[in-house]
């Protein structure tokens, strides 16, 4: 167990019910700091392994060590807090249509029980970053696809995890949005934070040449990079 | 912790101001439910309110064997009298009693004229400390009075126990039904509540998902919804009483404690305070604990819990 190690799985399975494996005998380590693609062909795992990160999923075997917590000995309590440490950006955003820009941002912080003082003035810095600042009171139905996903990024950062988690973040956005996208998240890495980004879409595996873990059948096929 | 109070509160209240009919049929329906079981709990408390009104102004008749001599007659007097619960004897004399009873009869001489006074029982009367003068100490009462010393002497120990069983038979078959009632005003309520949480939670089933993904405990998730429930719960208590009060106050326009009627009256008391509260803070309780059922069951099918 290496000090720098920020995310470890060891023979890990997942099984959905009594179907197949979505996960067979994976083994990877993740270091602090570290920018990762997770790739591999549709239903390989990507999503799973992600899940798995989270706690959104237990697995069925092996074991898995995310920010120094053993998710496996972690009890239903512990999970909140651990999600405290990990942001997570997916494909359709996940906004509230009836909050704006910022009520989207703020809720996050909102929901751990921060005090609205540290809210606004963290909000605003996170919406800088991203980019958004003159959009904090439009409604999401009111922005681009591409700004609707720097609003969930942003919400994703907003408690400064130290990883954050992307499942095809750029999945509904076109070519320009998506290389912004991907600039977005790699300034966010160069700011310290740990980023794993599942995809299969090849403008993005190109945009960034970064270590790369190709998934196929729930197995780990290559890890380059 | 206040802060966090004020927060929960809020988003209660937006969550209850986002589907104001359903609030208003919820709060109603406990409403009327309550109403039920609190207009029999209103009769119940008159019922013993009544029974303590007589129980105050009964006293304890002790009829002594016609014929017994009067020295058997004092005895028995002096032993009533170190009795702990008995304030004042009296002896009412057969010759007193005979003649009271004539005067009842008016002009009708003849129809005493062939009875001796003799044969009349002598009766002594008991007047209780006032902390005694209830049905319980009256009957007990009774009880020991014949076991006393002297006591076979005694022909009857009279203090209207008819009328007291039959109105403490009303009252416990009265009481019975009011725990029926209350049962399925329980569970209504606890049907009513949790079915409106279920929906608010509904309605903020996207919220809760994004709390859940950015780590809000299951406390922070479930507590506006605790609230709710709590909420529509007082919220229905309060409605009952109210139309309570007013159904009372139609009844008795003096605003009295009493019903007056021709020859008498009747006490007609509101439910005293604490019971009011008792009423409002356990159906508020109830709605915590139907709250409670609503979220477990939503929150075990979402995905990401
Ligand atoms: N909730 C679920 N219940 C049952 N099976 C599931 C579930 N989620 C995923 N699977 C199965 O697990 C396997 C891996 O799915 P997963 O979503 O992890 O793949 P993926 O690599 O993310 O695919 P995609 O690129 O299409 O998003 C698939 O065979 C899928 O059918
Ligand atoms: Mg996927």
């Amino acid at each position: 167990m290496s000090p720098d190690a920020i995310i470890q799985m060891f023979h890990v399975c997942k099984a959905y019910g009594r179907g197949g494996r979505a996960l067979d005998d994976v083994t990877l380590r993740i270091d602090r700091g570290d920018f990762v693609f997770l790739t591999g062909p549709s239903g390989a795992g990507k999503t799973t392994l992600l899940k798995l990160i989270f706690c959104a999923e237990q697995p069925t075997m092996g074991q898995i060590i995310v920010a120094g917590r053993n998710i496996h000995r972690m009890s239903s309590s512990g999970v909140p807090l651990l999600r405290r440490h990990i942001g997570v950006v997916f494909q359709d955003f996940k906004l509230l249509a009836q909050r704006t820009v910022f009520g989207n941002v703020a809720f996050a912080m909102e929901v751990i029980g921060r005090p609205p003082r540290d809210i606004r003035r963290r909000v605003t810095t996170v919406l800088r970053e991203v980019g958004l600042a003159d959009k904090a009171n439009s409604l999401p139905s009111r922005l681009s696809g591409g700004e609707q996903q720097r609003v969930a990024i942003a919400r994703a950062l907003v408690n400064e995890p130290a990883i954050l988690l992307a499942d095809e973040p750029t999945g509904n956005l076109d070519p320009a949005l998506t290389l912004s996208i991907m600039g977005l998240l790699s300034d966010v890495n160069a700011r310290g934070t740990t980023v794993v980004v599942a995809t299969h879409d090849p403008l993005v595996l190109d945009a960034v040449p970064r270590r790369r873990i190709t998934l196929t059948g729930g197995r780990v096929l290559t890890d380059v990079g | 912790m206040v802060a966090r109070t004020h927060y929960f509160l809020q988003q209660a209240l937006r969550s209850m101001r986002h589907a104001p009919w359903v609030q208003l049929v919820a709060v109603s329906t406990i409403g009327i439910s309550l109403l039920v079981l609190s207009s029999m709990l209103l009769v119940l408390r008159n019922i013993d309110a009544l029974s303590s009104a007589w129980g105050q102004q009964v006293r304890l008749v002790v009829f002594v064997r016609a014929g017994e001599l009067d020295p058997t007659r004092d005895a028995l007097k002096r032993s009533l009298a170190e009795l702990p619960e008995v304030e004042s004897v009296a002896v009412r004399d057969r010759e007193v009693a005979f003649a009271e009873f004539k005067a009842a009869l008016g002009n009708d001489d003849v129809l005493v004229d062939g009875i001796d006074a003799s044969l009349l029982p002598s009766a002594i009367e008991l007047t209780l400390r006032p902390e005694h003068r209830n049905p319980a100490a009256l009957s007990s009462l009774a009880e020991r009075v014949a076991t006393l010393q002297g006591a076979s002497a005694i022909e009857e120990v009279a203090y209207g126990q008819d009328l007291l069983e039959k109105l403490s038979k009303l009252r416990d078959g009265l009481r019975d039904l009011g725990l029926i009632i209350a049962t399925l005003v329980i569970l209504a309520v606890i049907f009513i509540v949790s079915n409106t949480v279920r929906l608010a939670m509904f309605a903020r089933r996207e919220e809760i998902e994004i709390m859940h993904l950015v780590g809000a405990t299951a406390g922070f998730i479930r507590a506006p919804f605790y609230i709710e429930g709590a909420i529509q719960g007082a919220m229905g208590a309060a409605v009952a009483m109210a139309l309570l009060f007013t159904l009372w106050r139609t009844l008795s326009p003096d605003g009295e404690s009493v019903l007056r009627f021709e020859l008498g009256y009747l006490p007609f008391e509101f439910l005293p305070t604490p019971i009011i509260a008792a009423l409002v803070l356990g159906t508020s309780l109830v709605g915590i604990i139907a709250s409670h059922f609503a979220v477990g069951r939503f929150l075990r099918g979402s995905p990401s819990s």
